[in-house]
Formats: structure tokens, C-alpha cells, sequence
């Protein structure tokens, strides 16, 4: 479709049209079906548009309000004689069951009593044979996974006989005649089932040491589950007594296995170039970063800061960040600046730092806490939502209570405000450890993280000496090399102007009066209607045009040729710091020769001979091009490669001493420069990878946001 | 912020306040859907299809909020979900209605929502697109951004260059509908 097609439709749509067009653009709307739909169409992606932008709106609003779930990925809740993760699964051998029309309930049930509850009669029972000595798993036909660890079975050698009967759903539960009752209260339930193994006709025992596991599906996981035993009555039904919470144990992992790096920081170091898959890598770019996102405040005992203190530190921060120190005005006035946080919210989105200092990572995640809650794919998952929330008094609060079942430590970060329901409900348990451990584990903690961030620090604080070191070097020589420049055009005009007066007053035929000092603009004028002539070669040489001047009295003139040269350096892109020079014969001197576009151009003075001098870097190499009796019109020169020592001797050939000694410290400045370009390349390229990384790491850092939370006052929306 | 207020501000474009105090309603509604066969993503869904509703009804001239803008939001969500659930057929009887909404509110509630239906053939369209384009069509339609202010914000070399890629992209999005 032709674009101002395109662009009348949307003036039709947004009302934009006058009177005149719109009837027309309607008239034609109203024969034309192809424009109709045009219409429709590009009305409809409009409209398409804003749901879009809306969405995106609303999603990432809500992103923030709620963090997403992320138990339910495999639908099952652990219900459990006990329960264990999944991932403990592997490495179990598959087994499927089948259920038997023609089953016959058995004479005597697990307790040895020949009690049968209507649910045993009335549910169908599916059979499984296991082998007892290997690991197992399997899946009832409604879904219940139960995992039998080698050996569950106190007594069994030979196959076993596993018997399965479950009511997940409300239609089961009333076909077998149960009730969800206990000691005549009703429960809510979240499915029952039945199982019992056997050796033959024997009931086997359940080891506790090594309990079967069963993960029960459901839709919800609701807080408070508990398991209940069932109790056969007399007439039939079951009472389900002796509840109990469901605690998943928790299996402690290789600690090192497990991932403790933000979301995605693997990934961007892999596009970053490094090699993602060594620790050794990763840690040292991620313990780097220890310390450079927002202010970590530490919570707990030492370092916890009250409201009085954060007030007080907000006014000193507003003095500090502000010009004149806010001097006229009082603390209360500061305050004023503030936001509204009262004693009780101010550590909700301020004080706080919104980051976790990857020193905190350091200290945990090592040989040490091996064996503990943190070395678990419970705490892996807790931590990635810790990054999300940036709240490194979460993280404390799992490293200060080690010994606590994970699902206690969940209910303390839950009332700290946090949304942690959905681990909380899981009922996670612990590990565990000696108190006399756990303190030293602590104190561990403390000790690694000062130092990986004090080591952090060190680094950052060099490389930014370093860096300002330089910066302030390349000002002086770069100043010094101002002073140097503007000294030697100074002289060089003063020599060439009074070679030009020589030759002018030559060519008029005038004996030339020499001036005693080195002042050549208030020097006596040697008779009227000369003073002229000393104007026009003055003009001439600081303008470089060519003088053509008559002699109003004798009619004899004096020319001074200025003519353009224009040079170019071949493959010049290759090289660093190209300059080009011009040494002029009789002045003792030289001049730099500034580019204009592509090429250097500078105009020569008939009355010298020039050489042309090229040096360049590239990679700490230096290249030089000569080229003598340049002549005007254009110049091609190319650079050949020059030992630093050939370069000093050409250097003693092509000048007189004094013009030689300035030429070398023109060079050394060139080669501080080329120093410090190189540098700034490294540091560009460091500070490529830190805005790259630093996102990652510190999802709520921004370099224009406050590294401290007083840089700048909040704003109050 | 009273139901005034939050209409006010979702009709003078302060979203975020708004929709942050929308959010209240949001655990009522998704609870509502978690007792009716739903999960945890339909409720998001459904909830974020209401307030799209919402934020576009207000900015029409004769919008007027019968009822509170919480019964709003419960009937265009509730509506919402007994549809997906017909189309499901996993409960046909499904019956949400333990509410007393008049038939002809809850008739004008329907239109809404079929109203909108319409557009989410070009969001699949527009969903096609390359993220740049997605982005520059939102900046120009949705944000009414001028192509200056574009092009600085997607890099573009110029103002014609943006207003080249928006030709661009609209082009592809209508082929991308087209071929729906």
C-alpha cells in the first residue's frame, strides 16, 4: 500500500481531515470495497497497537506487584509419607502397574487384622512388582508418583507386591464410602490413597530410615496440608486420625553444582566472549562486581541502621550532593525533600539496598556450607527470587538460621512482607547441623565477604587511580603541547615575516631598516609612505595569501608567492596518529600541518624549501615518510615501518638542534598520547562489559539512579 | 484514591498509579476464577484482558460507570471467564452467576468484550512483528511520539528514516493479518 495512502487513512481515523476531504475520502469509501477494508485493517492494527502497548503496561506492572509462580511446573503437590523433590527421581527404575478386575483383597490387612474399610472392597487396586533392593519409581493411574528407595522394606527379599488404591477425585470418594472425616470434624482433602507392600502373603514394614515417598497431584497446593492415617471402623468407613504437617526433606547437593548467579549472567558472559562453562571464569567476573551496585546495607546485629540514623544520613547525603550544602536551610527543611516514609515503611524501598552484593554470593557459595540448607535446589530457587526482590536481608536470614527447617525460615521472610507463600507452603524441612558448626559457618560468612569485597574494592579503586592518573597526564602533556605549539607558530611567523619584509623591501628596491629587538610591530617607520609595505607583508604572512603589492611612488611591486599544497597519506586509516609535518629550509623550525577532510593541506611560501615529514603509530610500531622540495598542488606520501632508534638519526638529519630537541618532545608527547589511546580503547571496552554485566547483576542499579540513596532526593510521585 | 480518581487518571494517561491500585482487586478475581476449573495463568489473563477493557472503555467520551468500579471489574472478568470456559466445553454448565446484574448491564458488558475480541486477530499480527517494530508502532500510535523523538529513541539515523520503518512495519503487519 503507497504510503500516503497509509498516512490518509490515519488522518481519516484520528478525525484529522477537514470538512471537504473527509466527504470526499467517505464517498469514495463508500464505492471502493478494497479501500473499505484498507481501512478496516489499518483501524483495526491501531486498535491492536494500543491493546499492545497497554499489555506491556499492565504486564510489567504486574511483574512487579506479584512475582510469577514457580511451583507449579510439574502440578504436583508433594503430599507425602514423606516427600521428597523430584529431582531425586532420577536415576530410579520405571515401573508401571496394572490394576486386576478379578483382585481379591487378601485375608489379613498391613496391621494383620483381616478389618476391611468399604474403600479397600469398593476401590479398584492396582499392583505393582518391584524389585526391593533397587531404587523405584511409579505411577499410579491417577497420577500419584511414588518413590521407593532400595531397601524400603524392612524384611523383604525377593519381589514385592506393591497394592495401590486412591480416591483423588470427589466421584472416588464416594464410591468407596469414604468420609473426610476426623474424630467426627470434616476435613477438606486434597486425595486419599492406600498402600501396602507385600512378600507374598507377609505385610512388609516400612524402614523409617528410608521412607517411601509419594507425590500426590493437585491443583492447588493449600497451606496447612496435612497427612492423615487412616483408622478402619467397624462399620465400614475410615476415621483419619493423627495428622501430620507434610515436610519435604531436603537433599543436600554438590553445593558447586548448583547455580548462585543471578538470572542470565551466564549467558551474557558466554556473549561476552568468556568462556561461561569455567567457575573459575564466571566467579572472577562475578566477584568483580562486588560492591559497585547500590549501597548494601547490612541487616542484623552490627550494621542495622535505625530510622534516626537513615534521616540523619539522608540530610548529611542532601548537604553533600547539593552545590551550596543546602546551607540556608535547617534539617527539618531538608527532610522536607523527602519523601513521606514514616518508622515504619522507610526501609521498604529506601535504606535498603536493592542489590545483592555478589560477596554475599562468595561467602556462601563454597566447601564450607556444603551439607547445609544452602547447598540444596530448594535454597537455588529461593535465591534466584532473592535476586529479583535485591533484598540482601532475605538471603541473611537463611544463612542466620542454618539449623531451621527451610519452611520456618520462608515464614520469616513472609512476614518480613515478601512474597513467599508458595515456598512457604511447601513445607520445605532442613538439614541437620551442629550449633557449634553453624557459628562457625557465620563467622565464615562474615570474614569471606569482607574480604572478597574489600579485594573487589581494592581492584575497582586501582583501575579508577589508574584511569584518573592517566587522564590527568594526557591533560598536562597535552596542555604542555598547547604552550610548546602556540610558542613555535609565534616564532616561526616572526622569522618568516621578516624573511618576506627582507625580500619585499629587495624587490621595491628600498633599504630595509632592521628592527634592534625582536618587535616587529612598533618598529620607526623609515620614511612616509613605506609604512605600508610593512602592513600588507604582515597581513600576507599571518593570512599565508600572496602578497602583490605596488608601490604607489615608483610603480614597482613586490610579490611574495603563498600557494596551496595539499598532502595525503596512503592507507592512513591504518595507522594511529598520523602527523604531518613541514620543515621549511631556513627557518630552523617546523610547523604541523592540519587536516582538512581527506587530506593535509598548508600553503608554502615560494621564498622556502619544504620537507615533508610524516610519523604515525600503529600498535606501538612507528612509521615515518620523508619527502623533500615539496612543491605546491598535491602531495601523495607513504609510511614505512621505522625502528625508534633510525627514527631519532633521521631526526638529527632532518633538523638543526634546537628545532630537533622541540620535534622530539612533539614526539613524546605522541607516544604518551598513543599510550593513553590505547588505554582508553581497554577502558572502553571494560566499560562495554560492565553495562552489559551490571544489569544483570544489579537488575535495579541504574548509573543515572543514586549509587547511594541520597545521591539525589527521591521523587515523590 | 477513590473510583473517580483512578478513572480520572487512566483517562489523563497516569497509568502506573492507576493500574497499581487496579491491582487490589486482582486476588479476589483470580480466586473467583481458581474455584471455577481456572489456574493461576487464566486468572492473569482474564485479569489483564479487564483492565484492557477498562483503560480503553474510560478514554471514550460517553463512558459512565454504572455501578462501582469494582463490579466492573468482577463482571467483565466473570463474563470473560464463563466464555472461555463455553468454548473450553469442559463445563458447559458453568454457571458463575451467583451475582444479581441486570440482563441489560450484563448484555453491555458482553458488547465490550466482543468488541475488543475483534482486535486480538491484529495483536496476533502485531505480536509477528520484530521487537523494533512492535516498539515504534506503540511509540507513534499508542504514545503519539513524534518521529524525532523516535528515531532517538530506536536509533535511527533520522526522522525519516523512522517514518520510513513505520511505513515499514504497518505494511508488514497488514500482511501479517492478511495471511491470519
Amino acid at each position: 500500500m503507497e504510503n500516503n495512502l497509509s498516512d490518509k487513512i490515519d488522518q481519516y481515523l484520528d478525525g484529522k481531515m477537514n470538512a471537504e476531504e473527509k466527504s470526499a475520502f467517505e464517498k469514495e469509501l463508500s464505492s471502493n470495497e478494497t479501500l473499505r477494508q484498507q481501512v478496516e485493517i489499518q483501524n483495526n492494527l491501531r486498535q491492536g497497537i494500543e491493546r499492545l502497548n497497554l499489555k506491556s503496561n499492565i504486564s510489567s506492572l504486574f511483574k512487579k506487584m506479584t512475582l510469577k509462580s514457580k511451583i507449579y511446573k510439574w502440578g504436583v503437590a508433594t503430599v507425602a509419607i514423606a516427600a521428597i523433590g523430584t529431582a531425586s527421581y532420577f536415576g530410579y527404575q520405571q515401573v508401571n502397574g496394572n490394576s486386576s478386575a478379578n483382585y481379591e483383597l487378601p485375608a489379613l490387612n498391613e496391621e494383620g487384622t483381616s478389618t476391611w474399610a468399604d474403600a479397600d472392597k469398593n476401590l479398584p487396586t492396582q499392583l505393582f512388582s518391584i524389585d526391593p533392593a533397587k531404587d523405584t519409581v511409579l505411577e499410579t493411574e491417577g497420577g500419584i508418583i511414588f518413590a521407593v528407595p532400595a531397601g524400603a522394606f524392612l524384611g523383604a527379599n525377593g519381589p514385592v507386591t506393591l497394592e495401590v488404591r486412591e480416591a483423588l477425585t470427589p466421584m472416588d470418594i464416594i464410591n468407596g464410602g469414604l468420609s473426610t472425616t476426623s474424630d467426627g470434624k470434616q476435613l477438606e482433602t486434597g486425595g486419599m490413597f492406600y498402600i501396602n507392600a507385600r512378600s507374598g502373603e507377609t505385610s512388609l514394614k516400612v524402614n523409617p530410615e528410608k521412607p517411601v515417598y509419594a507425590n500426590v497431584p493437585t491443583n492447588e497446593i493449600k497451606p496447612g496440608m496435612m497427612l492423615f492415617t487412616g483408622e478402619r471402623k467397624a462399620d465400614g468407613s475410615i476415621n483419619w486420625k493423627n495428622p501430620k504437617p507434610m515436610e519435604k526433606q531436603l537433599v543436600p547437593v554438590d553445593i558447586l553444582s548448583l547455580d548462585f548467579y543471578p538470572k542470565g549472567f551466564k549467558v551474557k558472559c558466554a556473549e561476552l566472549g568468556f568462556d561461561a562453562n569455567n567457575k573459575k571464569v564466571t566467579d572472577s567476573i562475578y566477584y568483580s562486581y562486588s560492591g559497585r551496585g547500590n549501597r548494601d546495607i547490612t541487616f542484623g546485629d552490627n550494621g542495622e541502621m535505625t530510622f534516626q540514623e537513615w534521616k540523619k544520613d539522608w540530610i548529611d547525603g542532601c548537604r553533600k550532593a547539593s552545590s551550596d550544602g543546602f546551607k540556608d536551610f535547617t534539617d527539618e527543611q531538608v527532610l522536607n525533600f523527602m519523601p513521606q516514609y514514616s518508622e515504619t515503611n522507610w526501609g521498604d524501598t529506601m535504606g535498603a539496598a536493592l542489590e545483592i552484593n555478589p560477596a554475599r554470593i562468595s561467602a556462601i557459595w563454597n566447601d564450607k556450607f556444603q551439607n547445609t540448607i544452602l547447598a540444596t535446589k530448594e535454597f537455588e530457587e529461593r535465591l534466584q527470587v532473592i535476586f529479583e526482590y535485591g533484598r540482601p536481608e532475605m538471603l541473611d536470614l537463611y544463612i542466620n538460621n542454618l539449623d531451621k527447617k527451610m519452611y520456618e525460615i520462608d515464614s520469616m521472610v513472609l512476614s518480613g512482607g515478601y512474597q513467599f507463600e508458595e515456598f512457604y507452603q511447601r513445607h520445605d524441612g532442613g538439614i541437620a547441623i551442629k550449633e557449634n558448626h553453624m557459628k562457625k559457618l557465620q563467622e565464615y560468612f562474615n570474614k569471606k565477604r569482607e574480604a572478597t569485597e574489600s579485594a573487589a574494592q581494592k581492584t575497582y579503586n586501582k583501575r579508577i587511580a589508574k584511569e584518573t592518573k592517566a587522564d590527568q597526564t594526557h591533560s598536562e602533556v597535552t596542555a604542555q603541547q598547547a604552550i610548546n605549539d602556540s610558542k613555535r607558530e609565534t616564532e616561526n611567523l616572526q622569522k618568516e615575516l621578516d624573511v618576506n619584509l627582507t625580500e619585499a623591501y629587495k624587490q621595491l628596491g628600498i633599504q630595509r631598516f632592521k628592527p634592534l629587538a625582536n618587535v616587529y610591530y612598533s618598529f620607526a617607520i623609515p620614511a612616509t609612505g613605506w609604512h605600508n609595505v610593512d602592513r600588507y607583508v604582515l597581513e600576507s604572512t599571518l593570512t599565508r595569501t600572496t602578497l602583490d603589492y605596488t608601490d604607489p611612488n615608483s610603480g614597482k611591486k613586490a610579490v611574495i608567492k603563498y600557494e596551496a599544497l595539499s598532502i595525503t597519506v596512503n592507507n592512513e586509516a591504518n595507522y594511529e596518529q598520523v602527523k604531518v609535518y613541514l620543515v621549511p629550509d631556513s627557518l630552523n623550525s617546523f610547523m604541523r600541518v592540519s587536516k582538512n577532510g581527506a587530506a593535509y593541506e598548508e600553503k608554502l611560501n615560494e621564498l622556502f624549501n619544504y620537507t615533508i615529514i610524516v610519523v604515525a603509530q600503529k600498535d606501538k610500531k612507528w612509521f615515518w615518510a620523508e619527502q623533500s622540495k615539496a612543491k605546491p598542488g598535491s602531495a601523495n606520501v607513504t609510511l614505512n615501518e621505522i625502528a625508534e632508534s633510525q627514527l631519532r638519526v633521521n631526526l638529527d638529519r632532518s633538523f638543526t638542534k634546537q628545532a630537533g630537541k622541540d620535534f622530539r618532545s612533539d614526539l613524546d608527547a605522541m607516544i604518551e598520547q598513543h599510550e593513553y589511546f590505547i588505554q582508553l580503547k581497554q577502558r572502553k571496552k571494560q566499560e562495554e562489559i560492565d553495562a552489559a554485566i551490571m544489569p544483570v547483576i544489579f537488575p535495579f542499579y541504574s548509573s543515572s539512579s543514586p549509587a547511594t540513596p541520597f545521591d539525589a532526593p527521591p521523587i515523590r510521585k | 484514591m477513590s473510583d473517580e480518581e483512578i478513572i480520572q487518571a487512566l483517562q489523563q494517561g497516569n497509568q502506573t498509579s492507576a493500574l497499581k491500585k487496579l491491582y487490589q482487586y486482582y486476588p479476589a478475581i483470580r480466586q473467583m476464577i481458581l474455584q471455577n476449573s481456572g489456574n493461576r495463568h487464566d486468572a492473569e489473563d482474564i485479569y489483564q484482558e479487564t483492565l484492557i477493557i477498562l483503560c480503553r472503555k474510560v478514554k471514550e467520551n460517553n463512558f459512565q460507570l454504572t455501578a462501582g468500579l469494582k463490579t466492573f471489574l468482577f463482571s467483565i472478568s466473570r463474563l470473560q471467564w464463563m466464555n472461555e470456559l463455553r468454548k473450553r466445553k469442559k463445563n458447559s454448565s458453568a454457571s458463575l452467576d451467583n451475582t444479581n446484574e441486570k440482563e441489560e448491564e450484563t448484555e453491555k458488558m458482553n458488547g465490550y468484550i466482543r468488541e475488543e475480541e475483534k482486535f486480538k486477530k491484529a495483536e496476533i499480527a502485531l505480536m509477528k512483528l520484530g521487537d523494533k517494530c512492535k516498539k515504534l508502532l506503540q511509540l507513534f500510535y499508542a504514545q503519539n511520539k513524534s518521529f524525532k523523538e523516535i528515531a532517538d529513541e530506536l536509533d535511527f539515523s533520522n526522522e525519516k528514516t523512522a517514518k520510513n520503518q513505520k511505513y515499514r512495519c504497518m505494511e508488514k503487519a497488514r500482511e501479517n493479518y492478511s495471511n491470519l
